[in-house]
């Protein structure tokens, strides 16, 4: 694209940035050592954007998405370096790395900003309270409403997550619910006051498929609704493809390549972004399911230079030595591997 | 657990290293400074009952009429003049009832040193009732060291703490043997055959839990008859010990097996044709034995504190036999307490074998069943 | 389902219940050889006393002394629902009933004194505990629940009295009444007096319960801190104080409840030889002086009482479990 029309979308893109992420690192210090389960990651999520975040299980993905809320486990996890800046509807924005993780202004923010889903629906709410009593909680922590109103609020909510009798369900534990039902009160407890953000931390993992496409599809259309941007964190490809606009790939605590999402599907570059579609099942393909080779090194001992050096088949003598810095292609396609390097260089 | 499993590493070579989990159990467990110190606090106690007449500088019975309800004796290694002795000694001491108390006052004569020897000879003795000796650990050619004091009789604490340590000690490791084969036995019955058995002795093991155990103990105690000599009292006082006590492990292994039982290589085995017996024998008691082991080791602590306060009420060991519980049963006035307190010492004993048992039992349940917390 | 349906489910497993225990302590009565008209005989005759016939005649006919085993439990345990607990024998044949009429409320009293005591020490330190896990404060309290764990109830209550006498100076030991007040009737002052004697007993019996609890309660708080739910507190916004008490600590809480009928009995068997050893009035030292003397039908009946109190304990317990944990319910 031109200068100039580079330039104007940069403007338009800015001004619609809700969460900028930069080059974000969270570790862990346990008696074992240190562990750098956030390893420089830098990503936006623009307003009424879905933003998907693929990797495998302790690839750093979930303790991305708990930082943004300053949620990260105490007292081992601290965040190192790296800045996140949420912009509200009004100026300024919130620098939430500076912010005190017990003190009032991120608690201002959690719930009622930024909210989030968990994967595990049957252990995600309160075994003691009603689901009545727990999103009302959350409404009349941020909002100023009697207990009626909230309760009605609490009762409106169910409705909109397509809860069957709304009116009962609101005086049920959450032990009297399917693991679907659950998963929709959690939603509905997330969404109950308007948040700009929602976080999904897979949330229909633990799920049925076919619960799964209800929910997915619940979750599209609110967002839709409520105008809400979405960050949807999973291991599932397809996921990704259904959900999300944008997608980031994260590989051992850091991003291995960034894109669109019909870009990233139909051009893969990062050799493990390839892997992961090599490895999915095709319908009618009756070839041998392709795996990774080797594993994921341990958090303990990360090599010297790329991550996913030892397996990757297109290895440079680079990738022992440096982690690959980010390259360009095409636009907004961002690749974290030496063999675009050089190609990256010589298109300017 | 930490994977000993490198690829990636810097070196890129392809080392493995796989330890047997016998191995791992092992480091595991000597990183426990805290249960390392205390299994060997344990093992010299131990140690020290088994060879008790060689460790004790007295024996149990002698008395000493010339040092009744002395307290324990200085041992120096400075003299009055101020002189360094590489030997430790204590100064000979003369006992003179106090005309106004009309108690036993103890003083030093600096004028008579007796050293402290090792390996010295005193008493006679029939080490495990086969060899004869008189030699022991330490103790001094004239006069005398009672290093805890003496009690009204004139008998040396240390050496009746010694002997007492034998029966408290043994009492613990034997009972819990009968608690071992009584709960795994029962437990793992209850648990793989399941139905009306295993509510039988549901039933029975609420019954029993029900009393507090130290009741049901005082009144099998008191059953005994009154003439039952020392030494049949001691099996009685063990028997009893290990029947009621054989319930906490039922339960214990029976939620083991439970949950072992509905596992898929059970059923397999099941499937494959395997008996009973050779199911529970095969697979799953080897399953259980680390945690069989964890909970008995915690049991101890409960045999020693059982027999101890039974034997401090005087429900329990009979004379001639001693143990620490019986030793306390002096101190119960409070008069006793305020003016011998040296012989509240084996109380001491107890809390400190009783504590050690527990910690070496925590740091093994973190080795072998990290999970069971 | 409800909560009626589960309290009187409850209540009708809890009565064969205490049958069996009557039966269990009929075997213990029993178990003595001998005949127990000669051995009673025999146990007066070595105190230096002997008995009338009258008195003999007396005894055989309540207890059907010379008639069959079965006969002989029902005429023990047909009395029990009439409040007839026999007579002591070993207490100049006093009825059982008056032996109990002061002892067994003042028993239940300090019971559930020394509990309250060690409940509301061990929760909140166990949550503290929890909530400054590895720091310095956290091992030291460890450490000192090892060691409360590790002294037996005896030897605390023996190191309580060096430390009221020695220590603190304090008269107000051995007994729960001073001299002049033992047998007066109430008034403000006995109870101030009562008052004066309790701390020592409660500390002796409170310390044992008090470690094992905290330990239990600082283990729970770090298995519930590590759920999904507590994450979703935290997640909505709300103060992390708050998390910790109103969502964490009430779940935390309810293995403690249901164990409460595992820890009665321990609190029991604690308070009854702290009470030996301190010489107060409760029902304990009966206990042990019928056994002393081996009056076995006073032994027995003072451990069916102390079994069926322990019943209803329980009872009571589990109700109020389900009151706080809705999923036990549901069951």
């Amino acid at each position: 694209m031109t200068q100039k029309e580079g330039l104007s979308k940069a403007i338009m893109q800015s001004s619609n940035r809700l969460i900028e992420v930069d080059n974000l690192r969270v570790q862990f210090h346990i008696p074992q050592g240190i562990v750098r389960a956030v390893d420089g990651v830098s990503f936006d999520i623009n307003r009424g954007q879905s933003l998907g975040v693929v990797g495998e299980s302790g690839c750093g993905k979930s303790v991305t998405a708990l930082a943004l809320m300053l949620l990260h486990p105490q007292p081992e996890a601290k965040i190192a370096t790296g800045k996140i800046v949420y912009h509200r509807q009004e100026p300024p924005p919130v620098e939430i790395t500076s912010l005190d993780i017990y003190g009032k202004d991120i608690r201002d923010i959690r719930g009622k900003e930024i909210a989030m889903i968990f994967q595990e629906p049957m252990t995600s709410l309160s075994p003691v309270y009603t689901i009545g009593q727990q999103i009302v909680e959350a409404i009349r922590l941020h909002q100023d409403l009697d207990k009626k109103q909230a309760r009605d609020l609490a009762t409106e909510m169910l409705d909109q997550v397509k809860i069957s009798a709304p009116k009962q369900r609101v005086d049920e534990y959450p032990h009297q619910l399917s693991g679907g039902m659950r998963q929709r009160a959690m939603i509905a407890l997330a969404l109950s006051c308007k948040p700009s953000l929602l976080i999904a931390d897979e949330p229909t993992t633990a799920l049925d498929v076919t619960i799964e496409a209800q929910i997915l599809a619940l979750i599209k259309e609110l967002q839709r609704k409520f105008g809400m941007s979405l960050m949807i964190i999973t291991h599932d490809l397809g996921v990704v493809g259904e959900m999300a606009d944008e997608v980031i790939v994260m590989y051992v605590g850091k991003i291995v390549e960034k894109a669109s999402t019909k870009e990233l599907f139909d051009n893969p570059l990062h050799p493990y972004t390839r892997a992961l579609f090599r490895s999915l099942p095709k319908i009618g393909d009756r070839q041998r399911l392709q795996s990774i080779p080797g594993s994921v090194p341990s958090p303990y001992q990360l090599p010297r230079g790329c991550s996913f050096q030892g397996r990757c088949e297109e290895m440079l003598d680079e990738c022992r030595e440096k982690a690959p810095p980010p390259c360009h292609v095409d636009g907004d396609h961002l690749v974290y591997c030496w063999r675009y390097y050089k190609t990256a260089e010589s298109s300017g | 657990m930490d994977r000993d499993i490198q690829i990636g590493s810097k070196e890129t070579s392809d080392e493995y290293t796989a330890l047997t989990p016998r191995q791992l159990m092992w480091k595991k467990f000597l990183k426990h400074r805290v249960g390392v110190v205390a299994t060997c606090i344990i093992i010299i106690l131990y140690i020290t009952i088994i060879f008790a007449e060689f460790f004790a500088p007295y024996d149990k019975t002698t008395t000493n009429m010339d040092y009744l309800s002395a307290p324990p004796c200085r041992v120096r290694l400075f003299d009055s003049e101020g002189r360094f002795h590489i030997r430790p000694f204590v100064y000979r001491r003369t006992g003179a009832r106090d005309p106004k108390t009309l108690r036993f006052v103890y003083k030093d004569n600096v004028n008579k040193k007796d050293f402290i020897k090792l390996f010295v000879h005193g008493d006679e003795y029939k080490l495990f009732g086969l060899l004869n000796s008189d030699v022991h650990f330490f103790g001094v050619e004239e006069g005398t060291v009672f290093l805890l004091g003496t009690d009204e009789r004139g008998r040396d604490l240390l050496s009746r703490m010694i002997f007492g340590g034998r029966i408290s000690l043994s009492i613990g490791v034997i009972g819990v043997a009968i608690i071992v084969f009584l709960g795994s036995l029962i437990g793992t019955i209850s648990g793989y055959y399941g139905g009306w058995i295993d509510n039988v002795i549901q039933r029975l093991i609420e019954i029993l839990r029900t009393i507090p155990q130290i009741a049901l103990w005082m009144a099998l105690a008191a059953a005994l008859p009154p003439t039952l000599p020392s030494t049949y009292v001691y099996l009685g006082i063990v028997i009893i010990l290990g029947l009621i006590g054989w319930t906490g492990l039922a339960r214990e292994v029976r939620g083991k097996v439970l949950a072992i039982r509905g596992s898929d290589f059970v059923y397999a085995a099941e499937v494959a044709g395997a008996s009973s017996s050779r199911i529970i024998f095969k697979h799953l008691i080897p399953n259980i034995s680390s945690h069989i082991i964890v909970t008995a080791t915690l049991s101890i602590p409960v045999m020693i504190i059982g027999e101890s306060s039974l034997s401090f009420l005087g429900l329990g060991i009979k004379p001639p036999m001693t143990s620490w519980g019986l030793l306390l049963n002096q101190v119960r006035e409070v008069q006793v307490l305020k003016h011998f307190p040296w012989l509240l010492l084996p109380a001491l004993f107890i809390v400190v074998s009783v504590l050690c048992f527990n910690f070496m039992g925590d740091a093994l349940r973190d080795v072998i069943d990290p999970y069971s917390k | 389902m409800g909560m009626l349906t589960y309290i009187l489910r409850r209540i009708l497993l809890a009565i064969p219940l205490i049958i069996l225990i009557s039966i269990l302590c009929f075997i213990i009565i029993q178990l003595p050889p001998g005949d127990y008209i000669s051995s009673y005989r025999a146990m007066v005759a070595a105190r230096g006393g002997w008995v009338k016939d009258e008195v003999l005649n007396m005894l055989r006919e309540r207890y059907g002394l010379d008639q069959p085993v079965y006969v002989q439990y029902w005429k023990w345990v047909s009395g029990f629902p009439r409040g007839d607990f026999g007579i002591a024998m070993s207490v100049s044949n006093t009825p059982v009933r008056e032996l109990l009429r002061e002892r067994l409320p003042l028993t239940l009293i300090l019971n559930f004194l020394a509990f309250l005591f060690t409940m509301s020490v061990a929760i909140p330190i166990g949550v503290f505990s929890s909530t400054h896990k590895y720091s310095l404060s956290d091992y030291i309290l460890t450490f000192i629940a090892f060691l409360g764990i590790s002294i037996p109830g005896f030897v605390l209550a023996l190191v309580v009295i060096f430390m009221s006498v020695f220590v603190f100076g304090s008269t107000y030991i051995g007994n729960l009444f001073s001299q002049e007040f033992i047998g007066a009737p109430w008034s403000w002052l006995k109870l101030l007096d009562f008052l004066k004697h309790l701390p020592a007993p409660i500390v002796a019996i409170g310390v044992a319960g008090f470690c094992n609890s905290m330990r239990i309660m600082r283990g729970n708080m770090l298995d519930v801190l590590g759920q999904q739910y507590i994450q979703t507190a935290r997640a909505k916004g709300l103060l992390e104080k708050i998390v910790i008490r109103r969502h964490a600590l009430r779940i935390a809480i309810n293995p403690i409840i249901s164990r409460v009928g595992v820890y009665l009995p321990e609190i029991l068997a604690t308070e009854m030889l702290v009470s030996i050893v301190l010489n107060l009035p409760t029902i304990g030292p009966l206990f042990y002086q019928s056994l002393l003397a081996q009056d076995m039908y006073l032994a027995g009946t003072i451990l069916l009482i102390i079994a069926f109190l322990l019943v209803i304990g329980n009872l009571l317990a589990d109700i109020f479990l389900a009151w706080s944990d809705p999923r036990i319910r549901f069951d």
